[in-house]
């Protein structure tokens, strides 16, 4: 039973690869979840796929080897929260780029290696001394559109 | 003491929840969070008789890390001076702010300051020590960044911090070495005689001397100190008069015992402070702001500090002792008049200012009792501590007291440069009509201006004080005493001496301002600074965009196919076995059809949301595959996941367009579907090789012990929470992380409005013509 999930594990890896490859933001995001799918099941498997009871003291033994699945409940909310991450990151690149090709991102949000990094302090000349209050909610909404 | 190290830390978070809720007032409870360390001071004063507390709270004895506070003398002495500042700083603050400053953010930095600093001087643990001393730089950090959208405020904090970690790092090294070679981590129970023997004792001597020069601004570190200036004044005089800069010199107070005996150690301490006394001096002697003038006026001070503790003798440490508490009055009273006439007129430049002392009677009557103090005066505290100074270098030989009156009599030039706004004719920027500040302004100061008056007027008082650290720092046997008149000795003449060659400058203030200018060398600390920081921001730059300049997919491709290339390697080392599939039982069969129906829909798929549903069929079919194979936990969880992760897709399709497959470039695709093709391959062979292994599981172990030892019985659930709790806390950190870094993306997109997903190029070019134009 294990190579039939060997293989299945690799399809889903092979997906998931040509997924993130893509130009389309999304299906970034989903070839990352397709990778993250295949990573679960692989631990499972190389553990032994075996018909005995769950790890659950309650039940008769013998039991399946119980640290993989630790393994994984842990991977699984950290790809979540990959995936959640990924998808906000998407979101504010559309944002501010004002479209979702991957491929034209580098662009318009790289940086300019010959700027300045904004002004330095002049030790020579110092500014009174007051808060220079920034208004989160009167400023303008940065819009989108950058393209 | 462990009380009052750590209740400004309860405080800041309290002043954190207030801060919004009570504004301004937020300051009285700050000031309350000293409390406790006010209340050290009965301990001091029985001291230098009773023995010191110890008190020990462990934390990770493996280590040797535990919260060991001992109140010596002299720890005691700094610590209720660190209260009575900051007391004074918060209260000041109060009246100080602007009504639009965030209350809560400034008061829990003060706290955590105030904190780390109060546990810096008390600590025992040399690893504590590192700690408290590095929060201190943090929250320094924070306090001269506060008015972040001041590209000054962030360039100070940043130069403040990157030059106090240079020296956190020294000290991290330092006490390593002193622990290794001492044989301890606490201060008090180091084997002295065994790390003087030790090979580490040189480099150790040299790293606590890297991390004191930087921390207390000394030459060539002292460029941070005057950007630092850019924190509210209140803060600029609790830590970067009286405290915090100081850690330096308490530091080489206290390490002084330990590497006292070495002739490296007063070698290259005094000439770099009094080097540090004169140079400051003369900076200070030709700002035109009068807080930058305080700046190098206390890179000066802190020169002459560690030039005295670092002669490591009993007479040094006593009148560096005095003159601690001497600077420490009259410097904060300064700065909380600086304060008052930026608070009353708006600017803090000499040329713009004169004859204020007929609208701030109370503040000119505070500045000059502090100044004079400062210039080194009778009957003011600095003159005597200035008397004890220069009778400590006379002992050295006449060539440091030379240095020392050259670097006395800038600093008499200077106090009265800074005097100089408050004589003339009244002169205030337009627009300004200073008249007296209120008295939660003038109080703390004329209460540290009068204490520099006690101090010299009742020599009895400072005495007393400084006394309370005699046992500490070993200067018991010091038989001098304090008094305005010793009768005509070599000190006084010296002083007169200071006197006239101070009034000299005075006289001849613009030939010195000539002669100034001339002399500004054309490189100097903080140019060195840029051209470095610049030098790595245009390097990091370049590398970034020659590295990583290609769009998103080229450069994945990139990367994997350099995994590939490694990967590939190692399957084609590995012996290969293709074991049979044989016959699956027929129950397994849906649900490898469910992941594999997943993934070639997917690929296949054109819409957005067929690609989100299909996904989630390999998602339901994995959460069916952990039900097979006996993973309850996991499928339950796998389809929690997969629910939560619909909703999300759902939702950021409310902003995003849809999925629709942008064709690659030609020659990407064939590229394309051979990595996947190879990485798909690449992970079969993988898990097949890892069946091959036969070792041993440790996994009986959890099985075994799940009941007896963690008390549950599913184990899953007990290796999690209980066995391997760790990763748990780990993982937890990583979604509060992930929480944290959404929520900002999110408030900076403001995708309060929802923004329409345009389905077509020309309503997408349209809406962003719209939005273009202003």
């Amino acid at each position: 039973m294990e190579p039939l999930f060997a293989l299945i594990i690799g399809l889903l890896v092979a997906a998931g690869v040509f997924l993130l490859l893509s130009r389309v933001i999304v299906r970034v995001v989903l070839g990352l979840s397709f990778i993250a799918y295949a990573a679960n099941l692989a631990i499972l498997t190389v553990a032994g796929l075996r018909d005995v009871s769950p790890p659950l003291l309650t039940l008769p033994g013998p039991y399946t080897d119980p640290l993989p699945q630790a393994l994984i409940l842990t991977a699984i909310v950290i790809g979540f929260a990959t995936t959640a991450l990924l998808l906000t990151v998407a979101l504010r690149a559309y944002q501010v780029a004002g479209h979702d090709d991957v491929a034209a991102f580098g662009d318009n949000l790289a940086r300019d290696p010959d700027a300045q990094d904004g002004s330095f302090a002049d030790p020579e000349h110092q500014s009174p001394d007051r808060p220079d209050v920034e208004d989160e909610e009167a400023d303008p909404a940065p819009t989108g559109g950058r393209p | 003491m462990t009380l009052a190290v750590f209740f400004p830390f309860l405080m800041a978070a309290l002043a954190a929840w207030l801060g919004p809720r009570l504004g301004r007032r937020t300051g009285y409870v700050a000031a309350a969070a000293f409390l406790p360390a006010l209340l050290l001071i009965p301990d001091l004063l029985r001291m230098p008789g009773a023995t010191p507390a110890l008190e020990v709270t462990r934390w990770v004895p493996t280590l040797d890390l535990d919260l060991a506070f001992r109140g010596d003398g002299f720890s005691l002495l700094f610590a209720v001076l660190i209260g009575v500042i900051g007391t004074l700083a918060s209260l000041y603050s109060v009246a100080y702010l602007s009504d639009r400053e965030r209350f809560g953010r400034f008061y829990s930095y003060l706290l955590l300051f105030g904190g780390s600093m109060l546990g810096l001087v008390l600590t025992d643990n040399l690893v504590a020590l590192f700690g408290f001393w590095e929060m201190t730089s943090v929250t320094s950090f924070l306090l001269i960044g506060l008015w972040h959208t001041r590209s000054a405020a962030r360039d100070g904090a940043v130069k403040a911090f990157l030059v106090s970690a240079l020296g956190g790092l020294a000290l991290l090294a330092a006490v390593a070495l002193i622990a290794l070679g001492g044989g301890s981590t606490s201060l008090s129970a180091l084997d002295v005689a065994a790390l003087r023997e030790s090979a580490y004792f040189a480099p150790a001597l040299l790293l606590t001397l890297l991390a004191a020069f930087t921390k207390s601004a000394q030459l060539p570190f002292h460029l941070w100190l005057p950007t630092a200036m850019e924190a509210p004044t209140p803060v600029s005089a609790f830590l970067h008069s009286a405290t915090m800069v100081k850690a330096g010199v308490v530091l080489v107070a206290k390490f002084g015992l330990l590497f006292g005996s070495s002739a490296l150690w007063s070698g290259i301490i005094v000439p770099v402070g009094l080097a540090t006394l004169v140079w400051g001096s003369w900076l200070a002697l030709r700002q035109t702001d009068l807080k930058a003038l305080l700046a190098y006026s206390t890179v000066s001070q802190l020169g002459l500090l560690m030039s005295l503790y670092g002669l490591a003798d009993a007479e040094g440490r006593f009148a560096a002792t005095v003159h601690l508490l001497n600077h420490a009055a009259f410097k904060a009273a300064l700065f909380f008049v600086v304060g008052i006439i930026d608070h009353e007129t708006g600017t803090r430049e000499i040329p713009l200012l004169g004859g204020l002392r007929r609208a701030l009677p109370v503040t000119f009557a505070v500045a000059l009792l502090a100044s004079l103090s400062m210039a080194g005066l009778p009957p003011l505290g600095g003159f005597i501590s200035k008397e004890l100074f220069y009778e400590t270098m006379l002992h050295q030989g006449p060539l440091f007291l030379a240095v020392a009156v050259a670097g006395s009599a800038l600093t008499f030039a200077y106090s009265f440069r800074l005097m100089r706004v408050f004589w003339g004719s009244p002169r205030a920027p337009a627009g300004a009509t200073p008249h007296e500040a209120p008295l939660g302004l003038t109080v703390p100061a004329a209460g540290l201006a009068l204490t520099a008056l006690a101090f010299g007027l009742l020599p009895g008082t400072a005495e007393t004080l400084t006394r309370t650290a005699s046992a500490a720092l070993n200067f018991a046997d010091y038989g001098g005493y304090l008094k305005l008149w010793h009768g005509v000795t070599p000190a006084l003449l010296a002083t007169v001496l200071t006197w006239l060659i101070g009034a000299a400058l005075v006289w001849r203030a613009a030939t010195v301002e000539a002669l100034g200018r001339r002399l500004t060398p054309r490189v100097n600390a903080n140019t060195v600074y840029y051209a470095l920081t610049q030098t790595v921001n245009v390097f990091s730059s370049w590398l970034i965009a020659r590295t990583q300049g290609l769009p998103l997919p080229d450069q994945l491709r990139i990367m994997l196919a350099a995994a590939a290339l490694m990967a590939g390697y190692a399957v084609w080392r590995a012996p290969q076995v293709f074991p049979p599939i044989g016959t699956p039982p027929l129950g397994v069969l849906p649900v490898a059809a469910l992941l594999v129906a997943g993934a070639v829909g997917v690929l296949l798929s054109r819409g957005r949301l067929t690609a989100v549903i299909v996904t989630g069929l390999t998602g339901f079919g994995s959460a069916a595959a952990f039900l097979a194979f006996r993973a309850p936990d996991l499928a339950l969880t796998q389809l929690l996941v997969e629910a939560v992760t619909v909703i999300l897709f759902l939702l950021a399709f409310r902003y995003l367009p849809g999925v629709r497959d942008l064709p690659r470039t030609r020659g990407r695709y064939a590229f394309d579907v051979l990595v996947a093709g190879l990485a798909g391959v690449g992970a079969t062979l993988l898990v097949l090789a890892s069946l091959r292994f036969q070792a041993p599981p440790i996994s009986p172990y959890y099985l075994e012990y799940s009941y007896k030892g963690g008390g549950g019985k599913n184990v899953v659930n007990v290796i999690l929470v209980d066995f391997r709790g760790f990763d748990t806390l780990g993982e937890v950190l990583v979604v509060g992380m992930v929480a944290l870094a959404v929520l900002s993306l999110v408030r900076l997109g403001k995708p309060g409005r929802p923004r329409r997903a345009p389905d077509d190029a020309a309503e997408l070019a349209a809406d962003l013509a719209a939005r273009r134009r202003p």
